[in-house]
């Protein structure tokens, strides 16, 4: 058994920066023939190895070959109907473009190895947490939720309930974007989760991912009093439970 | 009491909280909490930071994330790594850089905006950047679908050791390369 070193990319336009920068080549007058050979060299060798290529080396690579087939032809031959996938000039753009930005992640790479070097205190004083959590009372149960629920939807149909805007949403979305306000504000009015949904649609998956929260322990419901308004609060105590 | 003294207690009490907070303490935090103002406390602070870096202390005072946090000097991450068995914060992945690169510098920018420079599916990365708190969602923006745009957090400020946004390295204008571009071709 033996193992080819073989350099991994991060995508097709990483390749390119990769051949570009092998053969010393100029960056804004890139032989297109040299280039698609090399590329394409490549992308055989991946297959052969059995690697997984992803779909976006493989359209880079029909991108070049067109490319290079209508270098090759007179001008005029192509008719203005037969839309280039991507011109020369549009494929030089994107690399200087994702060039910057690559430069840019090993700029932060320094400075993460650097950082990575320096401590603080991360402790969480129990006495200040507990201070946080006294502003709620009882702790709100399904039936709570469900008629604060009802509530929402009751107020929804009033208003426009078609909406032919194409959107999908799905309830992991739904569980990033909850944790991630938990992670900003504390906790949440139940109802302000809702107040950004035009569509039924939204509005249920939005209360799905607020039971799947629940279920798994993430968050607790809370009111102030017996059937006041519901908040939710991040769940603390969940490695314990 | 004299305006001396005075200062003296300001500077301790500085100290204390820098001490006991857990978070980088913006100098507006420490006026607002010791009724002074805005000029005197950062002039304590930086004063404070002047004192930890001559003398023998194993602490800086590091100006990061829009504040300023006490932490140890880089000479002794070998020993506090020894004493903590983990490790505290593990690398990111070059994807994850790359990504955290476009949304830090285009903010607010949508996970189609970080596709479109680098060329490949970025869903898992992006998600991973929120996992770890170093991006967040700032909004929808108003296209079809309502895309999320990310925006990056002072987690990721301490992560980099950074002291604001404008912090940031400094990375060659895309004008002036396409500028560059054309007069090349012309």
């Amino acid at each position: 058994m033996y193992q080819v070193k073989l350099e991994t990319f991060e995508g097709p336009l990483d390749l390119l920066l990769y051949l570009i920068r092998k053969n010393e080549m100029d960056i804004y007058n890139i032989p297109v023939a040299e280039i698609t050979e090399q590329y394409i060299e490549y992308i055989n060798l991946m297959k052969s190895l059995d690697l997984d290529i992803a779909g976006e080396f493989l359209v880079m690579a029909a991108t070049l070959l067109q490319m290079k087939s209508e270098a090759m032809l007179p001008a005029g031959v192509i008719s203005d109907d037969d839309e280039p996938l991507m011109t020369r000039e549009e494929l030089v753009r994107q690399l200087l473009e994702y060039k910057k930005f690559r430069e840019a992640a090993i700029e932060l790479s320094y400075k993460e190895e650097i950082q990575r070097n320096i401590y603080s205190r991360t402790f969480s004083d129990p006495i200040i947490e507990s201070l946080e959590l006294k502003e709620y009372k009882v702790s709100a149960t399904l039936f709570d939720l469900l008629f604060a629920f009802g509530e929402i939807l009751k107020q929804m149909s009033k208003e426009n309930a078609v909406d032919f805007r194409e959107e999908t949403f799905t309830v992991q979305q739904k569980i990033d974007s909850i944790i991630e306000l938990l992670s900003k504000h504390k906790r949440i009015e139940f109802s302000k989760l809702f107040s950004d949904s035009y569509i039924r649609l939204e509005v249920i998956v939005t209360f799905l991912a607020v039971l799947e929260l629940v279920k798994r322990r993430k968050i607790v419901a809370r009111q102030s009093q017996l059937f006041g308004s519901i908040w939710l609060y991040p769940n603390k105590n969940q490695d314990s439970v | 009491m004299a305006e001396n003294t005075i200062l003296a207690e300001a500077k301790s009490i500085i100290e204390a909280v820098l001490f006991a907070a857990d978070r980088p303490v913006s100098v507006g935090q420490l006026a607002g909490l010791l009724e002074m103002d805005f000029d005197t406390v950062e002039s304590l602070i930086l004063e404070l930071q002047q004192e930890y870096d001559t003398g023998k202390h194993s602490f800086q005072i590091q100006e990061i994330a829009n504040g300023f946090q006490i932490c140890t000097r880089s000479e002794y991450a070998n020993w506090i790594k020894k004493y903590y068995t983990t490790e505290v914060s593990s690398r990111l992945t070059t994807s994850a850089l790359e990504a955290l690169a476009i949304i830090a510098y285009k903010q607010p920018a949508t996970r189609a905006d970080v596709e479109e420079i680098r060329g490949v599916n970025s869903d898992g990365v992006i998600r991973t950047l929120l996992e770890r708190k170093l991006i967040n969602i700032v909004g929808r923006k108003d296209a079809p679908g309502r895309p999320m745009m990310y925006g990056t957090t002072d987690d990721f400020l301490i992560h980099f050791g950074l002291k604001d946004i404008s912090d940031l390295p400094a990375i060659e204008e895309l004008d002036n390369v396409l500028g560059k571009y054309r007069t090349d071709n012309e």
